[in-house]
């Protein structure tokens, strides 16, 4: 009970000096919330103005604020039917839990990968493939483990969950074969075929000359992966997408293996700037598996949660709320502060920066937040901060203020 | 000034409306205008028979889409709409194959298609590479709404090299983007102007009458292929109820056990299922309820009946809709039982696909 009400007393604080940001519309929008003290999850709540919002936020202090990315003409009304849906942003949630590479990583490493993972979206996709405007996105820091990403353009609103189903399927690659992107051609070698696969120009549109250039830029990336950490954490990289140790051992001591020109085989991926390169792999095998893996550095991982994108009921969390969970700031970015962000230390409240309190951890943690470290196990006065972050994940319990 | 031949051929483009503008609701439903109206009415119901009228001319076929679509307005049944908009999209996507590059621009501009003249570079890369003449570049918003709708490859996004937003596609791929545009319009248009329907109504009375009829015809035909197998969770409450007050025993008026035979036929269940299901009939006598289904079901007679509609059912007593207040049986245009299985039945299936 300590812990709740410790944590309510800081929220309540936060929403009394802080605005949360309404999205456009927001009259029309349908909120939902959960609190620390009451079990249900509060629906189709609408408000009608700021004022009146944050009155809520002040005296309900809700655990976790949501709203719907749709705008409806009666958004309180309960009958989904009768809420006279009108349209609805387009949503795209990245999260931890879909990304293999993030499997046994710290939190921090983690949001580090996502974070990869969504400049990956907003540059390759929205505003490459799809030329959306860069005013027409909005980016937000979830509070937790991943990133929203909106775009409020009025061509978008009116998508219905097919149409964005096929918009989700061009940016996750979903059962999509990687060879339909790349040229066949039959062979016949000493009375042998094979079949080859060239790649498009780099210049060309859509996954075909997505394939070429990332190629390249992956393969230097993998280079200068080796030339400062070496072999094995290659090979560490390759297995955490492909999941195949000794596959991931089998490409890696082929890509770095020297040729009679006394180059590495990775070296001829990155420089020729030609469509023959897939042909320097030992076996097919190797080639396919290399193939794979550059696949899953090119789409957006996030199938678990299509849903965000094609549900277009959904709720999502409001844009400065805090994470019941973290106790982070959902915070609004632009694509510049996004580029330079570190959540663990700008997604931190300034009240929570005040003060101290007094928390027991059972197990030692570590942890870094608002770039200092923190170790912690037993009784400890820490900043606001690490306590709420630590007691809104159940890794220790509020004594006292210090 | 587009010729007045162009605009007969492409109705619904926005400049043919000068050519409606003038004319007024009673002229319209005028004797003047009778023979319009009729190929208007006619118009609707051959798209449930699969056939195509006489092509009329001029200002007449303007004015015979025109009157279509009011009718349309005033219906408000969707099946009807539906049926209709394909009807006409499938000679629409036949016409502008034919058409001269302009022609299919001023089509594709009047639907409101964002498209643009794709580029020489643009052109010879995917003609090399892929062996695909472009012939325009839609934005990719505007071709999955109508690429949405339809399968294959060819309306895949992902299979398109698309860059800043545009997608390259052959004359084919464009036409039947158009096709779609066209079909997402219309509906919408119809269904927007659902305010309209009551005064409409005053004036086309008799004349709906006629096409919910034919419309009636053809669900009660929907073939056991069409429904697919047997799934009881899609029955409509007056089934259900029937099979339940079957199984507690109670004797069944002869309507309801003819209701019940039809429609358990025509869903595709053997006469053999059938017959165990009046086992428990009270008076159940296994030659005479044998004898029974043979007949209704076209096995002694030769005549396959068909399953009632709701209004039939309605008179009979058979119709629940009051008492259980399912949300499709209350909709205006659920007419018949069949009808009620089919979408029960897809809905169903699309449900237990997504919650995979």
């Amino acid at each position: 009970m300590a812990n709740a009400e410790f944590l309510k007393a800081m929220f309540r604080e936060y929403y009394l000096k802080n605005d949360v940001i309404l999205p456009p519309r927001f009259t029309k929008r349908e909120y939902g919330f959960m609190f620390f003290d009451k079990n249900y999850v509060l629906r189709h709540k609408a408000f009608f103005s700021k004022r009146e919002i944050k009155r809520f936020l002040v005296s309900e202090v809700p655990k976790h604020a949501y709203y719907s990315t749709a705008y409806y003409s009666d958004p309180k009304n309960k009958d989904m039917e009768k809420k006279g849906w009108l349209g609805a942003d387009l949503v795209f949630d990245l999260d931890a839990d879909h990304i293999p590479e993030t499997e046994g990583k710290r939190y921090e490493e983690m949001l580090q990968i996502v974070k990869r993972e969504a400049e990956k979206l907003v540059e390759d996709y929205l505003l490459g493939d799809f030329g959306f405007d860069e005013k027409d996105l909005q980016i937000a820091f979830s509070g937790g483990r991943g990133y929203h990403i909106y775009v409020r353009s009025s061509r978008v609103h009116r998508l219905g969950s097919n149409e964005r189903r096929e918009i989700v399927s061009y940016i996750t690659g979903e059962s999509t074969d990687i060879f339909k992107f790349l040229i066949r051609r039959e062979e016949i070698k000493r009375k042998r075929k094979r079949t080859l696969y060239l790649l498009y120009p780099p210049e060309f549109g859509g996954w075909y000359g997505k394939i070429s250039r990332e190629i390249v830029k992956i393969s230097r990336s993998l280079l200068s992966l080796y030339e400062e950490y070496g072999k094995d954490t290659v090979v560490e990289e390759f297995n955490g997408v492909l999941k195949n140790k000794k596959l991931s051992r089998r490409i890696v001591g082929d890509l770095f293996k020297k040729t009679s020109e006394n180059t590495m085989k990775i070296e001829h991926l990155i420089s020729q700037e030609q469509s023959q390169k897939l042909q320097i792999f030992e076996t097919d095998e190797l080639r396919d598996a290399f193939l794979m893996y550059i696949k899953e550095k090119i789409r957006i991982r996030g199938e678990a949660d299509e849903p965000v994108t094609t549900d277009i009921h959904r709720l999502i969390r409001l844009i400065g709320s805090l994470h019941g969970k973290t106790g982070f700031i959902v915070l609004p970015l632009t694509l510049n502060e996004f580029k330079n962000f570190n959540p663990l230390i700008d997604a931190i409240p300034q009240n929570f920066k005040e003060g101290e309190s007094k928390i027991m951890a059972e197990k030692k943690v570590e942890i870094e937040l608002n770039g200092e470290n923190y170790r912690i196990e037993g009784e400890e006065c820490v900043p606001n901060y690490v306590a709420v972050f630590l007691v809104a994940r159940g890794m220790a319990d509020f004594i006292s203020r210090c | 000034m587009i010729d007045i031949e162009l605009l007969a051929k492409y109705p619904f483009l926005p400049e043919a409306r000068e050519y409606v503008a003038s004319i007024r609701i009673d002229e319209l439903f005028s004797p003047i205008y009778e023979d319009v109206r009729d190929y208007a009415k006619n118009w609707i119901k051959s798209s449930f028979e699969n056939i195509h009228l006489p092509f009329l001319r001029g200002e007449d076929r303007i004015l015979a889409f025109y009157t279509a679509k009011l009718y349309l307005i005033a219906i408000q049944d969707p099946i009807v709409i539906q049926r209709f908009a394909n009807h006409f999209r499938d000679s629409l996507e036949s016409m502008l194959l034919s058409e001269e590059e302009n022609i299919v621009d001023l089509v594709a501009s009047g639907l409101g298609i964002d498209f643009r003249v794709a580029g020489e570079d643009i052109k010879r890369m995917n003609l090399e590479y892929r062996n695909y003449l472009v012939f325009r570049m839609i934005h990719f918003i505007d071709f999955v709404k109508s690429a949405s709708r339809i399968s294959g490859d060819a309306f895949r996004l992902i299979n398109y090299p698309l860059k800043d937003g545009w997608v390259p596609v052959n004359k084919e791929t464009f036409v039947k983007i158009l096709r779609e545009a066209f079909v997402r319009n219309f509906t919408r248009e119809i269904e927007e102007k659902r305010g309209d329907a009551k005064i409409l109504r005053r004036y086309v009375g008799n004349d709906i009458r006629e096409i919910l009829e034919i419309k009636d015809k053809f669900i009660s035909r929907y073939s056991s292929e069409e429904l697919g197998a047997v799934k009881s969770d899609a029955f409509p409450p007056c089934i259900k109820s029937i099979l339940v007050k079957l199984r507690n025993g109670v004797n069944l008026p002869h309507q309801a056990r003819f209701f019940l035979v039809t429609f358990l036929h025509r869903i595709g269940m053997s006469n053999e299922d059938i017959l165990k299901l009046f086992a428990t009939a009270p008076d159940f006598r296994e030659d005479m309820t044998r004898y029974q289904i043979q007949h209704i079901t076209g096995k002694i007679s030769g005549k396959e009946y068909e399953v009632p509609k709701c209004e039939t059912l309605r008179a009979y007593g058979l119709c629940v809709r009051d008492v259980y207040k399912d949300k499709l049986c209350q909709k205006d245009w659920m007419t018949h039982p069949l009808l009620y299985y089919k979408l029960k039945k897809e809905w169903l299936s699309k449900r237990s696909q997504s919650s995979e």
